[in-house]
């Protein structure tokens, strides 16, 4: 069922948050579109932060792998990135399917640079993508009673367990499965 | 006589940061480090130092090899990428997109030197790869 619950204004509102709190700026000054590496000079740990305190405000757990090593894992090694580090023409397609139109993504580019490719509202995305999957019913008491007090985390109102998502990489998974079943990006390749 | 091409990584982390990181989120130390890595570091009396150096190694390791962590996500690459002791002198271990890096680099030989200083860990990996044609 859709999660009506955590609007997408939340989500923002939220990474905005972690943002500015992991590398000490002011959350209005932060443009959506902007590299998160390179435009706010996140390093790793920062990003590590960030994350951790998104999965605290929502609840959920995010993706440990990349998006093209999903698709090596499931449909082979080499698929989406050659032995030169570089991705291939179906990989392309489908980090413009994931991430939407953004500049940048083509054939060839190098694998270590579609990290700098994340922008604020690509981590939006990615949570966005884990809250909409809000179960129908509560996994511990089969309410359908969610409710959230702060906007961000979901709780049953019946018993007042915390709403469990399916963590990112199983969605990622399940993501790449009907990308591939409907546009056969990787079949022939 | 055979060709060999050198890939160096090195990192400096600062201890506070880690610190204050890992102060913040219960999970970090278990989504992040190895269970012997723990083990290894809760020995001491203040952790924290050694955990520095660890992750300055998994991130000197990531530079060597050319490969990146994603900004969205607790990147299962840092849990790939073990430093363990081999009598007095670390020694990385390598499993999943690190290992299958280092493998595509045709990777032979590897080494790593940690150090801790203050508020400062730093670490350095070095490794050796067969010269493409
Ligand atoms: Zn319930």
């Amino acid at each position: 069922m859709a999660n009506t619950l955590v609007t997408r204004d939340k989500i923002e509102a939220e990474v905005r948050a972690a943002l500015a709190a992991t590398l000490r700026i002011e959350p209005e000054t932060i443009d959506m579109d902007t590299s998160v590496v390179n435009g706010l000079q996140a390093t790793s740990i920062d990003f590590l932060d960030i994350n951790f305190r998104l999965e605290s405000a929502f609840g959920v757990q995010v993706q440990t792998q990349l998006l093209l090593d999903h698709v090596e894992e499931q449909l082979g090694d080499g698929k989406a990135i050659d032995a030169n580090n570089q991705i291939t023409e179906a990989a392309a397609s489908l980090l413009k399917l994931y991430f939407g139109e953004i500049e940048g993504i083509k054939a060839g580019m190098y694998a270590d640079e579609i990290p700098m490719l994340v922008t604020p509202k690509i981590i939006a995305d990615g949570m966005e993508r884990i809250l909409e999957h809000l179960p129908d019913t509560c996994q511990d008491c089969g309410a359908s009673e969610w409710k959230t007090e702060d906007g961000a985390k979901v709780v049953c109102g019946a018993c007042g367990a915390e709403a469990q998502y399916p963590d990112g990489d199983t969605l990622v998974t399940e993501w790449i499965q009907q990308v591939e079943a409907e546009h056969k990006l990787f079949a022939g390749a | 006589m055979s060709h060999a091409t050198i890939h160096h990584g090195v990192d400096l982390c600062d201890v506070d940061t880690l610190r204050d990181v890992m102060t913040r989120h219960d999970a970090f130390a278990e989504r992040v480090f190895t269970p012997d890595e723990r083990a290894y570091c809760e020995r001491y009396p203040d952790p924290v130092p050694h955990y520095a150096a660890r992750f300055a190694a998994k991130e000197a390791t990531l530079k060597a090899l050319g490969i990146g962590l994603t900004p969205f996500g607790v990147d299962r690459a840092l849990q790939d990428i073990e430093l363990v002791r081999r009598g007095r002198a670390p020694a990385l271990r390598l499993a999943g997109r690190p290992a299958r890096a280092a493998r595509a680099l045709g990777v032979f030989s590897r080494a790593v030197s940690i150090s801790h200083e203050g508020e400062r860990a730093l670490a350095s990996v070095v490794m050796l790869a067969e010269a493409p044609e």
